[in-house]
């Protein structure tokens, strides 16, 4: 069974089922409506987005199931990425954010995880300088309000 | 400037929503997260919540001026971030003028009469106890700090000091309150939680997966719980993962009682060996509920404070009375699947004791130990097979003649036991091992007996033992006759079975060559041998395998290539060399002339030495060589 998906920009996918049911929000909305032809309306995501999500819903549509690891300690937690989902999100970071966002609402976790930590692995292990220029932001502290936060965050998890 | 006149219509990670922000803050480190606020106002209004997440920090309220201000400092800035506060970690310092952290944290803190919780997120906080001791009451005014409900517990007293963690009746009182979500309760405290409330607390907490209570020894010491008390209460956390007490008051009057200068009726708990097992029997079927039960711990962790207690056995089991007997219903834990770890320090002490009264047992019915251990191992009974059988596979053969060789040093009566005992211990092994090796043979197959005897075991057990067995042999077998053994040991031993259990079984029928007298071969040459070997048609399949297997591989020849020279340097003749490598058994003559030039004069001469002057073992892989250099003229 087939369900077709139509994107902000008013372009119609057709996935299967068991692809679009990747996405919670969508699965939900199945089970809602029932059985029916009535295409999903996504205003939210873009067909270029859209093309993206498909392309991993496809790739994993065998997964498991996952439990979300419920864990409050930052060491616990792995920043691995599978070696496709790695390559998968090799685009720009605008992509790469938009990608989020539609995880995050169509309700996609593990797209949605691995988006995240892709964003995490670009922060780490950069001065804040190398993270403006990744990011694009430009330093709006003073000097002195630099240093002051310096020295608050001196103590916040010093051993 | 800003960020959004450069980004107008472009998503920027600003623009991603806050639980977003926070799954990429969770994969940050402090340090990482610590330089993310310097990026920007708008970055460090998204991070600077998850900095102050988790709190770790080192409290030292020394007396001089420069650190109560520092301190005061730091205090002010946690109070003022204390909403983001989500989990609370406490050091403190070993050293002159500090207190204990979590007094003179509290001290610098609001009192908790306040109404308004100090850390409305706080589920999470580990103490490490400094110099001064933490009253119950520090404890329980901190567990009212927060405003959420606690989800780990961590509580680390100083052992070296004895200064602990009062983790008592009021602090308890406070954590049942707000049990509902724990998760880990830890406590390594000497003056810490008695058995009632260890069950209050498992009687509260249900989504309890870690309880891990460690006391020290002590009269006073807590952190233990009641076995009857565990029979009648209702746990309501069934899903506990770990669990870590002692459990005490069972009666064992297996155990005596006579502890130093204690007056032994102080632990003394009344009651019959009966009712101790039935108890202990209870006790594990309540044990058998946790059905998602990894680790269960119920010994004593040793600790330096106690240090001397630590070598006095009797002392320890009074303490820690749960035994992990069969008797006492340990197969009640079968059915727990995830079961890794089972800790118990009982455990060593039962299996001697056990092999102490089988001692006894034999005395008394003036059966010799040899013929005990014969009967044993020939035994179709099947409680005797399995108590030896798993020792056996487990340990080998090695640490099955250790043990016994210890437990009847002890016994001093027997002066002339050594030698007779190992003897009829290798035997008994040999014996079993070779019937093994006998039923493969027939069944042509090429695998190791389902004992657990593997090279490494028997290979380990040669090289460390063998002085030490070929002492007691030296009486038994005639000194020359040892390479002539070996010779014969080789022929049929070596070749007949090929691949991986040749060498267990080379091992043991030499062995056996040297612990027994009837070596019929003691005359035949070491070429004799061969000759005689070659005539043999399941030695030429042994052969032939044995050549492909070095062909299979063309560095593979490292045992030829010792044999080789090793015969070479003997005195071999070269055409003695060039039939061998015929065989497949030895490298060629000129072959050998060639690793010989190799070497420097020095080595060369120092090789010859080593060969004709002492007794010479090759270990290679499967085969073994013992022999003397004279043996090969004759």
């Amino acid at each position: 069974m087939t369900v077709i998906l139509v994107s902000s920009d008013n372009q119609d996918f057709k996935v299967d089922k068991e692809v679009a049911e990747r996405s919670i929000l969508i699965k939900n909305m199945l089970e809602d409506v029932g059985e029916s032809d009535s295409p999903i309306p996504l205003p939210n995501v873009t067909s270029a987005v859209l093309t993206k999500v498909i392309e991993y819903c496809e790739h994993h549509r065998n997964d498991p199931v996952q439990v979300p690891e419920e864990t409050d300690d930052p060491r616990k937690r792995s920043n691995d990425i599978e070696e496709w989902d790695m390559k998968f999100m090799q685009v720009d970071q605008e992509m790469l954010f938009e990608i989020i966002l539609a995880a995050n609402y169509l309700d996609i976790k593990p797209l949605l995880d691995v988006g995240c930590k892709t964003v995490a692995n670009i922060i780490k292990g950069k001065t804040p300088e190398e993270i403006r220029k990744a990011f694009n932001i430009v330093n709006d502290f003073t000097p002195e309000e630099e240093a002051q936060i310096k020295k608050e965050n001196e103590w916040a998890e010093d051993r | 400037m800003n960020q959004e006149s450069i980004t107008t219509d472009v998503t920027s990670f600003g623009d991603l929503p806050p639980e977003v922000h926070e799954m990429v803050a969770s994969h940050l480190n402090s340090n990482d997260l610590r330089l993310s606020v310097l990026v920007s106002k708008s970055w460090r209004a998204i991070f600077h919540r998850y900095l102050w997440r988790h709190v770790e920090t080192m409290l030292d309220l020394g007396s001089d001026i420069d650190h109560k201000r520092v301190n005061l400092l730091k205090v002010n800035l946690l109070k003022a971030n204390r909403e983001h506060v989500h989990s609370l970690t406490l050091w403190s310092v070993w050293g002159d003028g500090h207190h204990g952290a979590l007094p003179s944290f509290l001290e610098l803190l609001p009192p908790s009469s306040n109404p308004r919780p100090v850390f409305p997120n706080l589920n999470s906080a580990e103490i490490d106890a400094g110099l001064e001791e933490s009253t119950d009451q520090a404890i329980a005014q901190l567990l009212e700090l927060t405003g959420a409900k606690w989800k780990r517990l961590v509580l680390n007293g100083d052992e070296y000091l004895g200064n602990g963690i009062n983790f008592g009746p009021r602090s308890m009182k406070v954590l049942a309150r707000h049990a509902e979500f724990l998760e880990v309760f830890r406590c390594r405290s000497e003056a810490s939680s008695t058995d009632r409330l260890l069950q209050l607390l498992l009687c509260s907490a249900p989504k309890l997966k870690e309880l891990s209570v460690v006391g020290y020894y002590g009269l006073t010491a807590g952190g233990w719980l009641d076995a009857r008390k565990i029979v009648e209460m209702e746990w309501v956390c069934l899903g506990l993962e770990v669990f870590q007490c002692r459990i005490g008051n069972i009666p064992r009057p297996d155990i005596t009682r006579n502890i130093g200068d204690n007056p032994a009726d102080v632990f003394v708990v009344q009651g019959s060996l009966q009712e101790s097992l039935d108890l202990q029997c209870q006790v594990y079927t309540k044990l058998a509920k946790l059905t998602r039960l990894r680790e269960l711990k119920l010994d004593l962790e040793s600790c330096k404070y106690t240090l001397e207690y630590e070598l006095d056995e009797t002392y320890r089991r009074q303490f820690d009375c749960l035994a992990m007997t069969l008797d006492s219903g340990l197969d009640l834990l079968k059915g727990l699947k995830e079961l890794r770890v089972v800790q118990l320090e009982d455990m060593e002490a039962y299996i001697s004791d056990k092999l102490r009264k089988v001692l006894e047992g034999i005395k008394a019915e003036d059966l010799s130990l040899p013929k005990f251990l014969v009967e044993l191992f020939k035994s179709d009974d099947r409680t005797a097979t399995d108590y030896t059988n798993p020792f056996y596979e487990a340990h080998g053969p090695r640490r099955l003649i250790q043990v016994w060789d210890e437990r009847l040093r002890d016994d001093k009566k027997h002066e002339r036991w050594d030698k007779s005992f190992v003897n009829s211990a290798v035997d008994v092994i040999v014996d079993r091992t070779l019937r093994h090796l006998d039923d493969n043979d027939v069944k042509k197959e090429w695998r190791l007996p389902h004992t657990n005897v593997t090279e490494e075991k028997v290979a380990g057990y040669l090289l460390d033992d063998f002085g030490f067995l070929h002492r007691y042999a030296a009486g038994t077998a005639d000194d020359k006759n040892d390479g002539m053994m070996d010779g014969k040991a080789h022929a049929d031993g070596g070749l007949n079975t090929s691949g991986n259990n040749s060498g267990a079984m080379y091992l043991i029928r030499f062995l056996k060559g040297i612990l027994k007298e009837d070596v019929p071969v003691q005359n035949l040459t070491r070429r004799a041998l061969r000759r005689r070997r070659v005539r043999k048609p399941s030695s030429v399949r042994g052969c032939i395998s044995a050549m492909l297997l070095f062909m299979s591989s063309q560095k593979a020849n490292a045992f030829q290539t010792i044999l080789g020279i090793f015969l070479h340097c003997t005195g071999c003749p070269r055409r003695v060399l060039e039939v061998l490598s015929g065989l497949g058994l030895s490298i060629s003559y000129s072959q050998v002339r060639n690793c010989l030039r190799s070497l420097t004069k020095d080595a060369c001469w120092r090789v010859i030495q080593a060969v004709q002057d002492n007794d010479f073992y090759v270990v290679y892989n499967n085969i073994n060589i013992a022999t003397k250099h004279h043996h090969q003229r004759a």
